[in-house]
């Protein structure tokens, strides 16, 4: 079977139905996405519930990493203070104790703070795969939508079996049925 | 008492009943992208620009001459200057810690003012930075404040308040940063797609070329958002992540200010009630003035459906439940002192309670205290002026806190010979009303390009729109 192609001639990247509920898109992720015609990714204007888990996503948990992240910006900035105050630049100042540690913790705490903020926002980025400037599913028509009131479901082409006409026919078949269904260009 | 525990009610809604989900996110870009209310904008934006050339004026006058412009002296080595900063940084903190709070607390609410009040935070903190900088007396050399390789194999003294001061202000504004980036980003997402349409709508009628770079700008500042699945599972944990960092750095720095105090000897300073009456202290303000601003954007911008009496309400009652927690804080700092506090420490009362600068002390007192008591009339707080007011009045409550506890100690602690008069130089007020005009440039610069109500947290509110059937 040759490459699936778009009527402009372009190669097709995938199909995509436009819903105008949270509800009817949920429901379409769940009837199609056993049949396995492709990946499927959804497009929202809000974070719908349930749609990673109806599209089976990996929990990709952030959490650790922040807490990780916050306790090693605690402990450097801490090592810091420690090593300069004892090794690196030892000032005796009538006989007090050369380890203050008091003293360090409230650095430490602020600096654990942002430490843990920016790689919690690198990781947003980095598992976003953002930023970048462009994507297929920018070229579903009416997609500017997606950020105000429809839902999108996509089935991308990932190789030569992909069969628009059985994804449309499928996504026509479904109780509540798309408002439009687009075939996308790469 | 009933809007505190109903949630989205037809009778008393969040948003105006003839708004479904569409058309809010609608109207705030349109708000955004169109520049209404344009002359009042601008008047206020005049405004601030004078009030930066203020700034320039004593900023410039300040390094010429050194910091005794503004009135400081031995031993009130901090006057103006550190109340400013800490004025700012109160405030600063209490809107983040606010609206970090209501993020992790799930308040539905939340919508109409988050933005709002993490703008405050952010905008807050670069006037606050101005300060540690300024009043150096070599700002110059600012740099020597941070750990960084030199020449001189110098490292800097770590067990400083100074350091510590540097350290918590770059984190603070590093974290208020990404917390308000990140909730902003499906808001530059939807304003980038908005300024598309706008853009294909105006296909061939003049100004189009603007519309085309605003499109392009928005579209970068948005990183390539699709709101895809993936995306709003990273962005949620994301979101709550980088808000309990929120919290962490506010508490760290609210806390610090107090460890900071009791740093030094002086008295009047070591209460182990100042970390608390600090949190306090910098949450009511905060809300004050996420409140007084709240109220303006609604005066200026067309926000009436979106911010209702009802969000009014619960800010009055956070500023009620707050005034109450400061009282108490002072009611028990005072007390205590008056009681058990040694000779100094009850010197410093009383010159708090009737000496030169008492009129401080009883500011703050009257100022933060009695004006939240009208919010125990509904009236009152569901009124967007009632609240705005209280909140100017709270703020400068807040502001005169802060005289009297830097400025009362300082100018007499143990030593008759070492008391020294202060008063108030025209430079240091002119210096601090001069921040307050970077606030307001700043704040209108966002308020112009930034969806400054979150479109995302709005939506959350509202309920979706009816399934439709084709055919």
């Amino acid at each position: 079977m040759a490459e699936p192609k778009h009527s402009s001639g372009a190669p097709l990247w995938g199909v995509s139905a436009e819903f105008d509920t949270p509800e009817a898109m949920l429901s379409a992720i769940r009837s199609l996405k056993p049949r396995r015609f492709g990946r499927i990714d959804a497009y929202s204007p809000i974070p719908v519930e349930g749609a990673s888990e109806a599209l089976g996503l990996p929990p990709r948990p952030i959490y650790p990493f922040a807490l990780g992240a916050s306790l090693l910006g605690a402990a450097a900035m801490f090592g810091m203070c420690t090593y300069a105050t004892i090794w690196g630049y030892r000032f005796d100042i009538g006989g007090r104790p050369l380890f203050s540690w008091p003293a360090f913790v409230v650095p430490s705490v602020s600096f654990a703070a942002l430490l843990g903020a920016i790689v919690v926002y690198a990781l947003l980025l980095l598992m976003s795969r953002l930023p970048r400037l462009n994507h297929p599913a920018f070229n579903t028509a009416n997609f500017t939508r997606a950020s105000a009131d429809r839902f999108f479901v996509a089935v991308e082409a990932r190789d030569d079996s992909f069969d628009a006409d059985a994804i449309e026919a499928a996504f026509v078949a479904l109780p509540a049925r798309p408002h439009a269904i687009h075939r996308v260009p790469r | 008492m009933s809007e505190l525990v109903r949630a989205h009610s037809p009778a008393d809604p969040l948003v105006a009943p003839e708004h479904n989900w569409s058309s809010t996110g609608r109207l705030v870009a349109h708000v955004t992208l169109e520049h209404q209310a344009r002359w009042r904008w601008w008047i206020a934006f005049g405004a601030a620009l004078m009030l930066i050339g203020v700034l320039a004026g004593s900023v410039g006058w300040l390094l010429y001459e050194g910091v005794g412009v503004w009135g400081n002296n031995i031993p009130v080595t901090w006057a103006l200057d550190i109340v400013g900063y800490d004025w700012w940084i109160g405030v600063a903190t209490g809107s983040l810690a606010v609206s970090s709070l209501l993020l992790l607390l799930g308040s539905e609410w939340r919508g109409a003012v988050n933005r709002l009040a993490e703008t405050i935070a952010l905008l807050g903190v670069c006037a606050a930075g101005l300060y540690p900088i300024i009043h150096l007396g070599r700002p110059w050399f600012f740099y020597w404040n941070l750990p960084y390789p030199n020449t001189f194999l110098l490292w800097p003294q770590f067990r400083s308040p100074l350091y510590w001061d540097a350290i918590d202000i770059v984190s603070f504004l590093g974290v208020a940063f990404l917390f308000w980036f990140t909730g902003l980003i499906p808001d530059l997402a939807s304003m980038r797609d908005r300024a598309i349409e706008r853009m294909e709508k105006g296909e061939g009628k003049p100004g189009q070329f603007y519309r085309r770079l605003k499109a392009q700008l928005y579209g970068i500042a948005a990183l390539g958002w699709r709101g895809s699945v993936t995306h709003w599972q990273r962005w949620e944990h994301s979101y709550r992540a980088i808000a309990a960092m929120g919290l962490v750095v506010v508490l760290s720095l609210q806390m610090g200010a107090a460890v900071m105090f009791a740093g030094t000897v002086e008295p009047g300073w070591h209460d182990p009630m100042l970390p608390v009456a600090y949190i306090a202290g910098a949450l009511l303000s905060g809300v004050a003035v996420t409140g007084t601003l709240l109220s303006i954007v609604r005066f200026v911008l067309p926000y009436k459906p979106l911010i209702t009496p009802r969000h009014f309400a619960l800010l009055g009652w956070l500023m009620l439940g707050l005034s109450l927690l400061f009282l108490y804080c002072d009611f028990c700092s005072f007390g205590a002192t008056a009681l058990f506090g040694n000779d100094y420490d009850r010197g410093v009362l009383s010159r708090r309670l009737h000496g030169d600068h008492a009129w401080a002390t009883w500011c703050s007192v009257l100022c933060s205290v009695l004006p939240p008591q009208l919010f125990w009339i509904p009236l009152f707080r569901r009124s967007s002026i009632v609240v705005g007011l209280v909140g100017i009045v709270v703020a400068f409550g807040a502001w005169c806190d802060h005289f009297m506890l830097i400025v009362i100690t300082l100018q007499h602690d143990f030593l008759p010979s070492a008391a020294h008069p202060y008063s108030i130089a025209l430079f240091g007020m002119a210096t601090f009303v001069g921040t307050g005009g970077l606030f307001l440039f700043l704040f209108l610069l966002v308020l112009r390009y930034v969806p400054v109500i979150s479109i995302v947290n709005l939506r959350w509110l509202l309920p979706a729109l009816p399934i439709r059937h084709n055919g």
